[in-house]
């Protein structure tokens, strides 16, 4: 779904659609949606749409925090797997890392994982994922994923960027989102 | 309005380039082609560069050796030109570009049995290069489109999709295949191989597609095409006689260990249980393959959920724990078992060994959780 | 199973191995932002009114940047050939013709004070592998970061548009290398991408206008960024987009094209207007 999400984004926006992109005034700003709550980074800008929530400072294609909500019948809608409130964190970040490559060119054969283990993500135990693959035009690309089930769902943050100064450049502000999330 | 649209048609096909194309010769390079043909070429060069720069290329010189060893014994004129490439994917899949450069998967390379199949399949794509079907296949679409584009301007009717890209997928013209099969047959004999592997080759193909529910568009995946290929070689060795000649299953067996081995963890990683079970269900599956491939059955059983299949798991990771007793991962995935079968005993047991085997694993984090959350239960 | 001879065009990446580095380097970076700027330019209908972006800095105070040294990174440019029914094939010739008449329009440009210009194209010979390595990943970085930057700073997007009136793009400092070891201050990164419609082409578009159907013709797109490699800022940033009569492979139509480009440049007038270089 994020894949999809974003190409519509860019071609929405192309096409003159300004209106779902805010930008984020206030340090105290925060997203309330039905699942989840997330306090959003002062500076940058958001497209929020079926509690999915999109972040980025200088373009969606650059850096990008993505957060998700999905309901279990669409945990890992490309590998055709549902999601469900007893699946080991474990098992959680190895379905993530099979749909990233599901999707992918190749099935990205470039594809580092730098690390994977448990974390707490609002109280809640999940697993986080650091991954980093290579662009067609030899970009190195690093991901962030974080991600927990619930009776309700499946919940995931991921954050991406070039391997190149944004990245880390960024990446605290990730962790504070991150560290903000909570479940409703 | 529609015989204008012929006469218009008519006239931008007497204008386009009607000469035949010269098959490669083996020496020939860029420098020996067309203006057209160069565009082409460049484009390929292109490509290649594009697979290295994102990693593509699967990185074992001694299998990568082995297969240009057999692309030289198919075309042994070429040798300076054609230049064979793994691809790291498991899709079913290997294509030939007009510059030489012959693509496999890996993929493909782990569902073939033997040296003759690799050839087959070699010998196949090579011919796709050697006849420039990529530079016959551009004249035509771009005829076709202009033809079309006049009769679309001419009547209203909306212009023919983009031909070169939906075939890309789909393979060659029917006529250029069969080419590809005949002199593709012809190299397979000539350079000494069971000819008789070449029909079961897109069998076996055909059933892995069949079995697996494969929808990916590329041409090895598609049933209409496999079931030419089949007819196509059957026919040509019927017409030979199909002497029994080498089939090379030893040595092929020994150079794709390795990665059929790697390949099962791959499917694995992308949640393709059942490329895994239909591999490691065959009768014959653990001659070819080690006994710790058995920790793999299990966890493609465990993987496809169904009932009964977390018995099957648990007697198939048993079975590697037997037969495999240092390999850590089957460990780890009892441990697990037992974790969720709620036998909390035989499950730490599990998990302390693993990390006994292996202290440094990459998952430590996980299963120090999993034996805490054992403890306090 | 077929080469796909259209895909190759969104992924024009050359890297030949050849003894041409400058080119080898450059040219595995290119498609993505000209695609993209191509696309979005198309779709929002956006080539009219001021389109340069100049850093922050330089919007204050435009001497904020001394530059001394600035170099020309490879060009590169992709020219394709449009058949009668919509095929692009890149022709590499062409491709040459059009780089070489970048390279020659971009060289001959001065400032007022003969300072602070493209002073000469980079030597790759004198890198080690490594730094051509990291140039060139710097590269493909170019394209994304020019590629967002564009984007966000479309007229439709209003709530990009703070991007715009503080422009703060950058790539890094990992290309401070290249100024402090060898006393480059900036570089000069020039894409662009032309179609040229075959004859049959144009007589398809001809019969169409009788029957009022339009056929696409050809385009061409120059895209320019001024980094600057101590901090890795994006001093500037252009593009310019025409219709099929600009012809990149004509050393003046190419000329024309890469003037407008360079408006809006830090510190540099337009090419050919005479006036005297370094007084």
């Amino acid at each position: 779904m994020p894949y999809k999400l974003l190409m519509m984004l860019l071609v929405g926006m192309l096409a003159g659609c300004a209106a779902n992109w805010v930008r984020i005034d206030s340090a105290d700003t925060q997203y309330r949606g039905a699942h989840y709550h997330v306090s959003l980074p002062a500076g940058w800008v958001r497209f929020e749409k079926d509690d999915t929530v999109l972040l980025s400072r200088d373009g969606p294609d650059l850096q990008r925090i993505l957060i998700e909500y999905r309901a279990h019948d669409k945990g890992f809608e490309n590998l055709k797997r549902t999601s469900s409130p007893g699946m080991l964190p474990s098992e959680l970040a190895d379905l993530t890392i099979a749909e990233i490559r599901a999707t992918a060119e190749q099935k990205l054969p470039s594809l580092e994982v730098l690390s994977n283990a448990p974390v707490e993500i609002g109280g809640q135990t999940g697993f986080a994922l650091h991954l980093r693959f290579k662009t067609e035009e030899g970009l190195r690309m690093e991901l962030l994923i974080r991600g927990f089930v619930d009776e309700r769902g499946f919940y995931l943050l991921t954050y991406r960027a070039p391997t190149l100064h944004y990245f880390k450049r960024d990446r605290p502000v990730f962790e504070s989102v991150a560290t903000s999330f909570r479940a409703s | 309005m529609r015989h204008l649209a012929v006469l218009i048609g008519v006239l931008w096909l007497a204008g386009c380039q009607t000469a035949p194309i010269a098959p490669m010769t083996g020496a020939q390079g860029a420098a020996g082609l067309t203006a057209e043909e160069r565009r082409l070429w460049h484009s390929a060069q292109e490509l290649d560069q594009q697979m290295v720069n994102a990693d593509y290329l699967y990185e074992d010189a001694a299998l990568q050796a082995y297969v240009a060893g057999i692309m030289r014994k198919l075309y042994p004129e070429y040798a300076d030109t054609i230049r064979v490439r793994i691809l790291d994917s498991p899709s079913l899949n290997a294509f030939a570009l007009p510059n030489g450069s012959i693509y496999i998967n890996t993929g493909m390379l782990a569902r073939l049995d033997n040296e003759a199949q690799l050839a087959t399949v070699l010998a196949h794509e090579g011919v796709h290069f050697t006849r420039k079907h990529s530079w016959q296949q551009q004249r035509n679409v771009k005829s076709s489109t202009a033809f079309s584009t006049g009769f679309g301007v001419v009547t209203g009717i909306p212009l023919l999709g983009d031909l070169v890209a939906i075939s890309s997928m789909y393979g060659f013209s029917k006529d250029l295949e069969r080419e590809a099969d005949v002199d593709g047959f012809e190299r397979l004999r000539a350079a000494g191989y069971d000819v008789s592997q070449a029909p079961v080759t897109f069998e076996y193909l055909l059933a892995e597609v069949d079995a697996l529910d494969i929808d990916e568009p590329y041409f090895f995946s598609t049933h209409p095409r496999l079931q030419e290929r089949i007819q196509s070689f059957s026919q040509l060795v019927r017409q030979s006689g199909g002497a029994n000649r080498y089939r090379g299953e030893q040595p092929y067996r020994e150079q794709l260990e390795k990665l059929q081995l790697e390949l099962l963890q791959d499917y694995l990683e992308l949640g393709q249980y059942q490329s895994v079970l239909l591999i490691l269900e065959r009768d014959d599956a653990f001659t070819r393959y080690p006994p710790s491939a058995r920790f793999y059955l299990g966890e493609a059983y465990r993987l496809r959920g169904e009932e009964g299949d977390s018995e099957r798991a648990a007697n198939a990771y048993q079975a590697a724990l037997r037969l495999a007793p240092a390999f850590a991962p089957t460990y780890r995935a009892l441990g697990l078992h037992y974790m969720k079968s709620d036998r909390p005993e035989q499950a730490e047991s599990f998990f302390r060994r693993y990390l006994e085997l292996r202290p440094d694993a990459p998952d430590k984090g996980y299963i120090e959780l999993y034996r805490s959350s054992l403890r306090k239960n | 199973m077929q080469f796909d001879t259209v895909r190759c065009s969104r992924f024009n990446r050359l890297a030949v191995k050849s003894v041409k580095r400058d080119r080898d380097m450059r040219r595995d970076c290119h498609a993505g932002a000209v695609w993209l700027l191509l696309m979005a330019l198309t779709v929002a209908g956006c080539t009219t009114g001021p389109t340069a972006k100049v850093h922050h800095s330089l919007q204050r105070d435009a001497a904020a940047r001394p530059l001394e040294q600035v170099v020309l990174l490879p060009v590169d440019v992709d020219v394709y050939e449009m058949s009668a029914g919509g095929v692009k094939e890149q022709v590499p010739e062409w491709s040459r013709s059009a780089e070489d008449n970048i390279r020659a329009a971009m060289l001959v440009s001065k400032d007022p004070r003969g300072k602070g210009c493209v002073t000469r194209e980079v030597d790759t010979s004198a890198l080690t592998a490594e730094e051509r390595e990291i140039i060139k990943e710097h590269l493909a970085l170019f394209n994304l970061v020019a590629n967002n930057a564009m984007w966000a700073t479309l007229p439709a997007n209003s709530a990009w548009h703070f991007k715009a009136e503080h422009f703060d793009y950058t790539l890094g400092n990992q290309l401070r290398f290249l100024k402090t070891k060898y006393g480059i201050d900036a570089g000069l990164v020039i894409v662009g991408e032309d179609v040229v419609s075959s004859a049959g082409r144009k007589a398809t578009a001809v019969v169409g206008a009788v029957f009022g159907v339009m056929v696409p013709l050809g385009h061409s797109v120059l895209l320019g960024g001024l980094v600057d490699f101590d901090t890795g800022d994006l001093l500037w940033l252009n593009y310019k987009v025409a219709s099929g009569d600009t012809d990149l492979r004509d050393p003046g139509s190419c000329l024309a094209l890469a003037r407008e480009l360079m408006q809006g440049y830090p510190g540099l007038r337009p090419v050919g207007d005479g006036s005297p270089a370094g007084k």
